[in-house]
């Protein structure tokens, strides 16, 4: 199970680093899966449960990122009870993790986590310019030296 | 081969094997063992276009006639004999009154290495410094995809310079660009020279003024044209590269402003560069390309503005009048392999041509960018690297009421009665910079376009013939249908 602020690609490489560590444990012979992945500070933008389709695990629960839920966990306050208007949130969370069985998830490679994300956030299609001589050494860099052709004098 | 082998089993390879097909086998094609080094500098220099191969003569061509035309320069080939025949005939054609050694080889001489050793012998027996200031070694197709490595020869015996260039069909994609392929040598060669101490000064008096080199060979008024339009700029005319002579190497490298007039000398322009002198593009034809090639040459050379107005002052009002002097009229079509085509249809244009299509064999380079965007926005179609299907596609789109173009445009255009000008023997045989340019083209352009009655009446009276039932194929139908029984 990853926990963590998950909308973000830094987020989804860590997860997706934990599910090709799975993948490699289980081709050295060990048991393990996961059981499935928990959106933290959901901002609706849906990288991550893109990311758990993709890799083929389910969405245990999304928690919203809520001002009221920031404030109080920053405070140390427990949030996951039956007063507060998250309880059930956490009381299906807590049945999902309970219940939910292990899977062996099929991690991305690097390119196909980028496509998760939109072109112009991540920086797909971008042409790399080299930095020029100018750009390296400054105005005085550009001043080559100069041939100077000298002649027999007969 | 092991020892125990005979040795003969080797000498009756067959000759052939090698001599057989010069052009296009694909071993050749693939320049297999070619030095990879020089094949990845052509790539870069001479980017490849719509044809992957050379659809007009021979490219070593360009490079052999460079090495020719210069004084006390020995030229030696290598390659196939058919090739080197070819090659020999037709610089004979022009005029070239002067030997060119031949190194010949055999598929063991090629295999064994025996061939760069016998290149290497044959260069040390030409070296007489009485005779040759250089010696011209040019791989032609076979020995480059050998890899037959000219660059291991000595680069001097007894004084003489050794200049060993590839000059491969598959890496060059035209004549015009192996020019530079050689210029580029010599340059690259006399650069270094100049840098290790005094050189030979250029015959003639000398001049005080800076200089400015030219890029591309002109006809031979050009050069006098040319130095009117940079005396008001006070910049005197340097030597014309390729040059004539080795020692005019050093005096183009001293000019501190170099003048690319064609545009596709890239690896000669690198070596000004890496000299540290400005290259500027495009060339002083009409009214508005003499403005602003002599705002550019002025700019380059730090000449101060008003110089450059007066130069303008002075230039323009002669253009103008000669333009007016000798209009042209009717549509246009042009194309080439000289690399001035752009040049000489910003002029008809000016002439008050209707141009509407430009195909260079040259690829597009920085020095013909300028020239390229003043057709464009005139709403003519430029075509680099075009190919001769492109030239003739144009000829049928436009319907021009002239088409100008190589030997096989010209060919085509006859046939569609339409009149037609070789570009090469024609339109590059006169002056194209300044005054003595706007006058001269219309001449020639309006007297070939005043043919078209004659055009007409050709073709009504030869029409069907070498067609169908005269093309001189026996065909059993058509002789029965004759009467004349099969």
């Amino acid at each position: 199970m990853w926990w963590g602020r998950t909308n973000d690609l830094q987020s989804l490489y860590v997860a997706n680093n934990v599910c090709s560590a799975v993948q490699y444990f289980r081709k050295l012979g060990g048991n393990v899966g996961v059981a499935g992945l928990v959106i933290n500070k959901d901002d609706g933008t849906g990288e991550a449960a893109r990311f758990a389709e993709a890799v083929d695990i389910p969405v245990l629960a999304s928690i919203p990122a809520d001002e009221d839920i920031r404030r109080k966990s920053a405070n140390y306050q427990i949030i996951g009870t039956q007063e507060s208007p998250w309880g059930s949130l956490f009381a299906a969370l807590g049945d999902q993790v309970a219940t939910a069985p292990p899977r062996l998830p099929k991690p991305l490679d690097q390119d196909g986590l980028l496509d998760l994300f939109k072109a112009e956030n991540v920086g797909r299609n971008v042409v790399l310019e080299p930095a020029t001589l100018e750009d390296l050494c400054g105005p005085q860099g550009i001043a080559q030296r100069s041939l100077e052709v000298v002649y027999d004098t007969l | 081969m092991t020892p125990s082998e005979p040795e003969n089993t080797v000498q009756q390879i067959p000759v052939t094997e090698v001599d057989g097909g010069a052009c296009g086998t694909e071993a050749l094609r693939s320049g297999a063992g070619a030095h990879p080094e020089t094949m990845a500098q052509f790539a870069r220099d001479y980017p490849k276009g719509p044809h992957d191969q050379p659809q007009s003569m021979c490219p070593a061509f360009g490079s052999l006639r460079v090495g020719l035309r210069m004084r006390r320069t020995a030229t030696i080939l290598s390659g196939s004999a058919c090739c080197v025949y070819g090659l020999t005939f037709t610089s004979h054609f022009y005029g070239a009154r002067r030997s060119v050694g031949y190194v010949p080889f055999n598929s063991e001489t090629l295999v064994t290495g025996k061939l760069f050793e016998d290149i290497k012998e044959a260069v040390e027996r030409t070296a007489d410094p009485a005779l040759y200031d250089a010696i011209v070694v040019t791989n032609l197709c076979v020995p480059t995809a050998s890899g037959v490595p000219l660059r291991l020869l000595p680069k001097a015996i007894n004084g003489v310079r050794i200049i060993g260039i590839d000059v491969p069909g598959f890496g060059v994609p035209t004549h015009a660009e192996a020019k530079d392929v050689l210029a580029g040598a010599m340059l690259a060669y006399a650069r270094a020279e100049a840098e290790q101490g005094p050189v030979a000064a250029p015959r003639g008096p000398s001049t005080q003024a800076p200089t400015v080199t030219f890029l591309g060979e002109m006809f031979p008024a050009d050069p006098v044209n040319l130095a009117m339009l940079l005396d008001p700029l006070g910049l005197a005319p340097g030597p014309v590269v390729p040059t004539r002579e080795w020692r005019e190497l050093y005096a183009a490298l001293a000019s501190p402003v170099v003048a690319a007039i064609h545009p596709f000398y890239t690896a000669s322009v690198r070596e000004f560069q890496r000299a540290g002198r400005r290259v500027v593009g495009s060339a002083p034809v009409g009214v508005e390309g003499t403005a602003s090639w002599l705002e550019a040459i002025g700019e380059a050379a730090g000449v101060s503005s008003a110089k450059i107005e007066a130069a303008k002052a002075k230039a323009l009002p002669g253009i103008r009048e000669a333009l007016k002097g000798a209009p042209v009229q009717g549509r246009i079509t042009l194309s080439g392999y000289e690399g001035s085509e752009l040049l000489v249809a910003r002029l008809l244009i000016e002439s008050g041509a209707d141009v509407r299509y430009v195909g260079t064999a040259a690829p597009k380079t920085p020095f013909s960018e300028a020239d390229c965007r003043w057709l464009q926005a005139r709403g003519v179609e430029v075509q680099f690297r075009a190919s001769l299907e492109q030239d003739l596609a144009a000829i049928a789109a436009f319907d021009p009421a002239l088409a100008i173009g190589t030997t096989p445009v010209v060919q085509k255009a006859k046939e569609l009665a339409v009149p037609a000008l070789y570009f090469t023997n024609l339109i590059s045989a006169r002056p194209l910079m300044g005054a003595a340019g706007a006058g001269s083209l219309a001449q020639v352009v309006n007297a070939a376009m005043g043919n078209q009655d004659r055009f007409h009446s050709m073709r009504a009276f030869f029409d069907g013939v070498g067609q169908g039932a005269t093309a001189g194929i026996w065909r059993p139908e058509q002789a029965s249908a004759l009467g004349e029984g099969a």
